[in-house]
């Protein structure tokens, strides 16, 4: 088992669609037989049942990563590969033109609110992620700030926006991410903000605040 | 001391990092005029309690309890740029606020860089507020708890939000 930070990145190639790469904290979305590169996004977490990450190609980490089989691989979700299609893609560049048209504002509702709770119906959240990471740190705060209004972003996708946009070098992201969760009103998230040592006084000060009313 | 205040969005006013002062062009996109003019709101002082009238003339008039970040500029600055102002009726469902709304008129982009600077020496001292969903849903419910402003006089979202609040 190896232990890895916040922040560290390899890249790897994965032999199965069925990664379930949130559950340990770590970022990118699985491709059979492509490679990504892969981020830790929760500090400390530890990989071990990671089979699928059968071959780093370019260890960007000191060390090697030991993989080992501590758990069953869970069953791999046959649509994942397929789901986010071209129309799903058509979806999120529709909302990406809406949010570049206009930007988004605080308390004022807009215009992709609508697209966004309709991508979610159809596509589900699963490709979220993804799509955040294709954008710029400014269009991604963008979208996290949406998603932040949407009903349809589950648990385990919430936390993974969150995580991943605290872990950003950038300020406008992070606070985005924080809004979202701030947003959703999801007590679970509230660990997470804790967790977040900010070196902006003042993001520091909201995510302690909004952990604070998370936790009620 | 008498201010203007402005609801901005903290963020984009944040340095891209140490040693560089520039704004943002992203951040001037907050400054969208109309007919040339910005709207502000006055607040007697920095005093808390003139400042909160501020945050809740705008929280009132949004269309979902977001938290809100505003900016603090003081008047004097604002005329030391040689800025035009006039009270004109506030957009707020809070009659009693209306008549605290400025308008800083007649700008031209000289000017718009001007408050452009004001603003950004704001954000990166503390002349500036952030006010969280929690607390701008507690302040537009004691608002309609007072009588300040009616539950209907809220657009939807903010009043199905302010509903359960007061319901709690």
């Amino acid at each position: 088992m190896t232990e890895l930070a916040t922040g560290q990145a390899f890249k790897a190639r994965v032999d199965a669609p069925s990664l379930r790469n949130d559950s340990v904290g770590i970022s990118g979305l699985a491709f059979v037989g492509a490679e990504a590169r892969y981020e830790i996004v929760r500090s400390a977490c530890h990989v071990e049942s990671f089979t699928h990450f059968i071959e780093l190609t370019s260890a960007i980490i000191p060390q090697p990563i030991a993989l080992e089989q501590r758990t069953p691989p869970p069953s791999p979700p046959r649509s994942f590969v397929f789901r986010f299609g071209n129309s799903g893609r058509t979806a999120m560049a529709e909302i990406l033109r809406q949010l570049a048209e206009e930007p988004i504002e605080d308390g004022v509702a807009h215009p992709a609110e609508q697209s966004v709770e309709k991508y979610l119906r159809t596509h589900g959240d699963q490709h979220v992620a993804q799509a955040l990471k294709s954008l710029s740190a400014s269009e991604a705060a963008s979208l996290a700030r949406l998603l932040g209004r949407a009903e349809n972003v589950g648990a385990r996708m919430r936390e993974q926006v969150l995580a991943w946009g605290l872990a950003s070098s950038s300020v406008e992201l992070r606070d985005a991410a924080i809004q979202a969760a701030e947003n959703w009103g999801d007590a679970r998230l509230a660990p997470l903000l804790r967790a977040h040592l900010d070196d902006v006084p003042w993001l520091a000060k909201y995510a302690a605040d909004v952990a604070r009313d998370l936790e009620g | 001391m008498t201010v203007l205040a402005r609801k901005v969005s903290r963020a984009k006013w944040e340095p891209r990092g140490e040693g560089d002062d520039a704004i943002r062009a992203d951040a001037v996109t907050e400054l969208r005029t109309t007919n040339d003019t910005l709207s502000f709101w006055h607040c007697e002082s920095k005093e808390r309690h003139h400042l909160e009238r501020a945050v809740l003339a705008l929280a009132a008039a949004n269309d979902k309890p977001d938290k809100i970040d505003v900016v603090f500029l003081e008047e004097a600055a604002i005329d030391s740029k040689a800025i035009e102002r006039r009270h004109t009726p506030g957009d707020t469902p809070v009659e009693s606020l209306r008549e605290h709304h400025v308008d800083l008129e007649k700008l031209d982009l000289t000017s718009l860089c001007s408050v452009a600077t004001l603003i950004a020496d704001a954000c990166r001292g503390t002349a500036w507020h952030r006010v969280t969903r929690s607390d701008v849903l507690n302040l537009v419910a004691k608002a309609v708890s007072d009588g300040r402003v009616t539950l209907e006089a809220l657009k939807p979202g903010m009043q199905e939000e302010v509903r359960k609040k007061l319901q709690r």
